[in-house]
């Protein structure tokens, strides 16, 4: 039942109730040490059309498969119309907080102290930003666009279907993406000889776990045919990858991904 | 003390309360001294809900203050809904504490106290939307009708004349088409003054129509492109209206 609520984000085509109501939808709203009433009410009137970045000074409570406290500071907290949730400080890459789509977010006031709860539920995992002062409140209208990635393992193939010599001399590509109950396969061909030749690509350096995700789709494919081999097709690989895949009797290919 | 309410069944508000957590996550009641209402928006603002209970529908109404706002998260009341049995008598109760206590009298009183959620006091106008088609149509027939869409696509379209009103659903996996006429018994009102041709998302349409279960009639109105009202007559007096944004093409 959750998943379908959020699942109605896909309606891209459906207009709103919006115009209708008299709210007028404005590209972003910006508050500036805004009172915290108004905070909660922005909060859960506009969080599941804007995304909402708030520069404020909190607490970060967090309880679920683990625990955390993250004490007093002055940070920025996202929260976006999927029920996603990030809390950003002054460094790293990652944040320091977050939660998954899919999450319920609550903003409440109690004894003039902002609470902001963001509800997993399954696993149960629950963050409590508590702020006794918000400096600035943005929401902003954002939009999603279509993502091109170049580079990928999806161009590797795509080259290796125009070409395939690529691979070896004689290699015939049968089908891509070909299903398995370990997962799809991303390149399943033929050799010169009429064995079956399973292809695994790696955008970047090979590790272990890529040379028993080929092995899984190998042995699965040698239960319908007697002759299967499988090649590992990637810019590199490290040692004890490459020694594990000669141990199977499993080939490696290198070949980067088109720049 | 702030609020009594006792309602004789708890069927009707298992089946509201579950119709009501499929389109939002949280939203506030309001109980005045003549009865009880909750409007919400659902989060991404396609659909807006509109309850309207009148004090007379309770079997029992104790309002003592101007207006009591009861705050909570669907999902919650859902699952305690869930332990009511059909029969049930089903009380609700704010008192002192600002604690909700929901009861159900059965073989035994089970109270469960729930915290009320303060959503702030924002209150959201009539939408004021314009009206060519109004049509009364027996619930389980529009259903129904929806569950045949289903099997072809996401969405449907509602399309009223003087004659008839259609229920149409089409996609590269096929076209249905169902109608309601007079004849049949299924329509019971048509009054169009222009003729309304309007898409809607199935999602939501398949969630506002669970409210069959405890409504026979159920009344569309809409216009050619505009948002649709749906709104049923709950037993005992009240109803539940919806509103719904058009899908644009």
């Amino acid at each position: 039942m959750i998943n379908i609520l959020h699942f109605r984000f896909y309606l891209e085509m459906s207009s709103d109730l919006t115009e209708y109501l008299g709210i007028s939808r404005k590209r972003f709203i910006l508050l500036k040490e805004p009172d915290l009433h108004e905070v909660v009410n922005v909060v859960n009137t506009l969080k599941g059309i804007y995304v909402i970045v708030m520069y404020l000074n909190c607490r970060v409570l967090y309880e679920g498969r683990a625990k955390s406290v993250l004490e007093d500071g002055d940070r920025l907290l996202i929260t976006k119309p999927d029920g996603s949730l990030l809390i950003h400080e002054r460094e790293k890459r990652e944040p320091v907080n977050w939660q998954p789509p899919g999450c319920t977010l609550i903003a409440s006031l109690k004894d003039d102290v902002l609470y902001v709860r963001s509800i997993r539920r399954n696993p149960r995992e629950e963050i409590v930003v508590v702020s006794p002062h918000v400096y600035v409140l943005l929401a902003a209208a954002c939009g999603k666009g279509k993502f091109t990635l170049w580079g990928s393992e999806d161009e590797m193939i795509n080259i290796v279907l125009r070409n395939p010599k690529l691979i070896e001399n004689g290699f015939k590509p049968l089908s891509k993406e070909y299903p398995t109950p370990y997962g799809n396969i991303d390149l399943l061909g033929e050799d010169k000889n009429g064995n079956i030749v399973v292809v695994e690509f790696k955008r970047s350096v090979a590790q272990l776990s890529g040379v028993s995700q080929l092995k899984r789709y190998v042995d699965f494919m040698m239960k319908y045919h007697k002759n299967v081999r499988g090649i590992l097709v990637a810019p590199g690989i490290t040692s004890s990858a490459l020694r594990l895949l000669r141990e199977y009797g499993l080939e490696f290919k290198r070949l980067s991904p088109p720049k | 003390m702030g609020l009594r309410l006792v309602f004789s069944d708890a069927k009707t508000w298992k089946y509201l309360v579950d119709t009501l957590s499929r389109l939002i996550d949280e939203a506030a009641f309001i109980a005045k001294p003549q009865g009880l209402t909750l409007r919400a928006l659902d989060p991404s603002r396609i659909a807006m809900v509109d309850l309207e209970i009148p004090a007379e529908a309770f079997e029992e109404y104790e309002c003592t203050e101007e207006e009591v706002r009861i705050g909570v998260n669907f999902d919650e009341l859902k699952k305690i809904m869930k332990r009511g049995r059909a029969k049930d008598k089903f009380e609700l109760e704010v008192g002192e504490d600002k604690k909700l206590n929901v009861r159900f009298k059965g073989h035994a009183i089970r109270t469960f106290v729930l915290p009320l959620l303060d959503l702030g006091t924002q209150q959201l106008p009539t939408p004021k939307i314009p009206i060519t088609a109004h049509v009364k149509v027996l619930s389980d027939a529009v259903t129904d009708a929806l569950k045949d869409a289903a099997i072809v696509s996401d969405y449907v379209r509602f399309e009223a004349n003087e004659e008839r009103f259609v229920i149409k659903a089409s996609s590269d996996r096929g076209n249905v088409e169902v109608d309601f006429t007079q004849e049949l018994g299924s329509l019971i009102e048509l009054d169009v003054k222009e003729p309304a041709i309007a898409s809607y998302s199935l999602d939501y349409l398949t969630d506002m129509s669970k409210t069959s279960a405890i409504s026979d009639i159920v009344t569309i109105e809409y216009a050619s492109n505009k948002p649709l009202i749906m709104t049923y007559d709950l037993p005992g007096g009240g109803r539940l209206t919806f509103y719904l944004a058009p899908r644009m093409e």
